[in-house]
């Protein structure tokens, strides 16, 4: 073993676990017996191919200067397919004009579903304003399904400049746009009846394809204010990349159920790369990310069930007056890593499910959390090795465990109400300094590993030398 | 993967389904041991991905992308079954099984324990790079589209996730710290 390499060892680490891990003999037998009784999933045009005598066939399509089709008839032949194949040539003109006609079906079919006020893929019509638009700097251009300058957000986002402000009215708009510009899109009346919306899936599409995201703020100081952003799976609404953008009265509401990262789930409201973008009174209902290299300002942001991701050296949030309720993410509403620090005050954590409220995970992460109450869940505070947290004038209560320390750098507890299940439990080599707190615990410190805590002066609601006694094994 | 297989299951050919379940079976089990750290759960996820993957088979446009599209429904099922057992597995993940360590293997023992505990430590969307990246051994690049992230971000939770693993066996090679000196720690009462 070569112990100065950590990668050799951590490669080797893995190959071995993973090497061990057996055939899925269970899972395999179950899924083919549920496979056998469940149909597979056909796209739209199935009929069609079926029409057409391509049941069961692949088609690849060839270069753009050397157009190709290969039709390989499936093993059963493929009703009336089995002599199908060519190549180095355009489809048949049967295929052709079967082809033509079934979009244009298709296209009046989508057009009478969809109806107006919501933008249709491919959008031609609507590129070109459907009136005038005032010329000058800092212009107003509406976006309406009847009299604005455009029906979809997306042409006024290409029409749009710098300083111009774009004007949602009410309406469901499906769009994915990159904006690289500082302009301002603003939603004007209910916030609840204008909808941003992801494109829905193209013809053969699968969910999973790919990453869909309603915006992309690349370098910008973009503002969107006052509308909804409402995702589906395997979406993240907002990617921030760089600038100092603002949101301002969102709500961002994936739908379905929730969970973080998930590649097809509704994983991300917001994913911050880069950047100071500041969030201000806004809803958040799943995951926001936020990376190495940005410093977010969170101001009266409700996350429910929304939760916080923070990783990498150079990720320093702050939030103020901000509320988590129930997050969903497994394990945590807000976790810190990687050398993150993490800035909260004023605000609010509550969860009734087996998380961790906030979660400082390893070496050189940090967060100085102040004014903040944390309640419910497995535990209040939960400090990993090599963390540093600063809890000062707030509370954690009604958890299993009020703040568990395993082997932090430091951790201070000044000026705190501790009511819990368990109030401070500290393990391995950790360093702590806990002055002016209330400790209200069933049982108020619990020390493992030869733990050790200065605990005066501090204030224990039932007798002191009886807490002290409910440690853990009494 | 043999592409013809592919091609049969999406024509409805259970006997090639079969043979691809059976084909990338360990590997997707692997994968899913790697993400959710507990078998049962794995092989919870490996079924779920296996029927997701026959159902969606006949959308799948580009055969030859099979093996990496079904890692992609199979990191979903990892995320939905993580979910659904989030309860369990606070149990679970505090319970380790293994296979009798053996003389060879001791000067690993450290090792494993730390990198078991640092591997915990990360979340499932870090797992899910450093399994795919490490041990299946696909570029970041197909690992991002795997997942349906950029590629940028992929890159970061792999370096991420590896200096996370790193500072858990520096910890361990470190020496002990001396006492803190204000050690207050009681005896357990009643202990024996």
């Amino acid at each position: 073993m070569n112990r100065s390499d950590p990668d050799v060892r951590i490669d080797a680490w893995l190959r071995r676990e993973l090497d061990a891990v057996p055939e899925p003999t269970r899972a395999v037998s179950g899924a083919l017996e549920a496979a056998a009784v469940t149909p597979q999933r056909r796209g739209r045009l199935s009929w069609l191919r079926q029409a057409l005598g391509l049941v069961g066939t692949t088609v690849q399509h060839g270069s753009a200067d050397r157009p190709e089709v290969v039709l390989t008839p499936s093993a059963d032949g493929g009703a009336g397919s089995a002599a199908f194949r060519r190549q180095g040539a355009i489809a048949t003109p049967l295929v052709l004009v079967a082809l033509i006609v079934a979009l244009t079906v298709l296209g009046a079919a989508a057009w009478l579903t969809i109806g107006p006020g919501r933008e249709l893929l491919g959008g031609a019509d609507g590129t070109q304003p459907m009136r005038p638009i005032e010329t000058g700097p800092n212009r107003s251009i509406v976006v309406a399904a009847d009299d604005g300058h455009f029906a979809t957000l997306a042409a006024a986002v290409a029409e749009a400049q710098p300083g111009d402000r774009i004007e949602l009215h009410p309406g469901t708009y499906q769009a994915e746009v990159v904006i690289d510009k500082d302009i301002e899109i603003v939603g004007v009346g209910d916030r609840d009846q204008i909808v941003v919306e992801q494109l829905p899936l193209a013809e053969g599409e699968v969910l999973s394809d790919r990453l869909r995201v309603l915006f992309r703020l690349q370098d910008s100081d973009a503002v969107l204010r006052g509308f909804t952003l409402r995702g589906s799976e395997n979406g993240t609404a907002v990617i921030i990349d760089g600038g100092e953008p603002l949101l301002d009265g969102v709500r961002i509401a994936p739908e379905g159920s929730m969970v973080t990262g998930g590649p097809s789930q509704p994983r991300e409201s917001i994913d911050i790369m880069r950047g100071s973008p500041t969030v201000r009174g806004s809803e958040l209902t799943s995951l926001v990310y936020v990376g190495d290299g940005a410093t977010p300002v969170f101001e009266a942001v409700s996350f429910e069930p929304g939760c916080l991701m923070v990783e990498g050296e150079g990720a320093r949030p702050t939030l103020r007056d901000t509320h988590f309720v129930d997050s969903e993410c497994p394990g945590f509403s807000l976790s810190v890593a990687d050398g993150a620090h993490l800035d909260i005050a004023a605000s609010t954590i509550s969860s009734q499910t087996a998380n961790s409220g906030i979660r400082v995970a390893n070496e050189g992460s940090s967060a100085d959390i102040s004014g903040t109450t944390i309640s419910g869940g497995t535990e209040g505070v939960l400090i990993g090795p090599g963390a540093t947290v600063d809890f000062r004038r707030s509370n954690a209560q009604g958890a299993d465990v009020g703040i568990r320390v395993v082997s932090a750098e430091l951790t201070v507890v000044a000026g705190a109400l501790i009511d819990n299940g368990i109030g401070l439990q500290v393990s391995g080599d950790s360093f702590i300094e806990v002055s002016d707190t209330d400790f209200c615990n069933d049982a108020d410190l619990d020390l493992q590993d030869g733990a050790a805590v200065p605990i005066e002066p501090n204030r224990f609601c039932a007798d002191g030398a009886t807490e002290l006694a409910s440690v853990r094994g009494s | 993967m043999d592409t013809d297989v592919v091609v049969r299951a999406q024509g409805g050919d259970q006997t090639a389904f079969a043979q691809l379940a059976m084909q990338g079976g360990r590997r997707m089990n692997a994968l899913a041991v790697g993400i959710l750290r507990d078998r049962d759960l794995a092989e919870d996820a490996v079924q779920q991905a296996l029927l997701s993957i026959w159902k969606d088979l006949p959308q799948l446009r580009d055969p030859a992308r099979y093996e990496s599209w079904s890692y992609k429904l199979l990191v979903r099922a990892c995320y939905a079954e993580a979910r659904k057992r989030k309860r369990r597995m606070v149990e679970v993940f505090g319970v380790t099984t293994r296979e009798p360590v053996t003389g060879d293997d001791i000067g690993g023992v450290s090792d494993r324990d730390q990198l078991e505990r640092g591997f915990r430590r990360l979340s499932l969307d870090h797992r899910a790079v450093v399994v795919m990246h490490h041990y299946l051994d696909m570029p970041l690049e197909a690992v991002a589209v795997a997942l349906g992230i950029p590629a940028g971000t992929a890159r970061s939770r792999f370096h991420r996730a590896m200096a996370s693993l790193r500072a858990a066996l520096e910890a361990d090679d470190r020496p002990p710290s001396p006492p803190t000196g204000t050690a207050t720690n009681p005896e357990p009462q009643g202990a024996e």
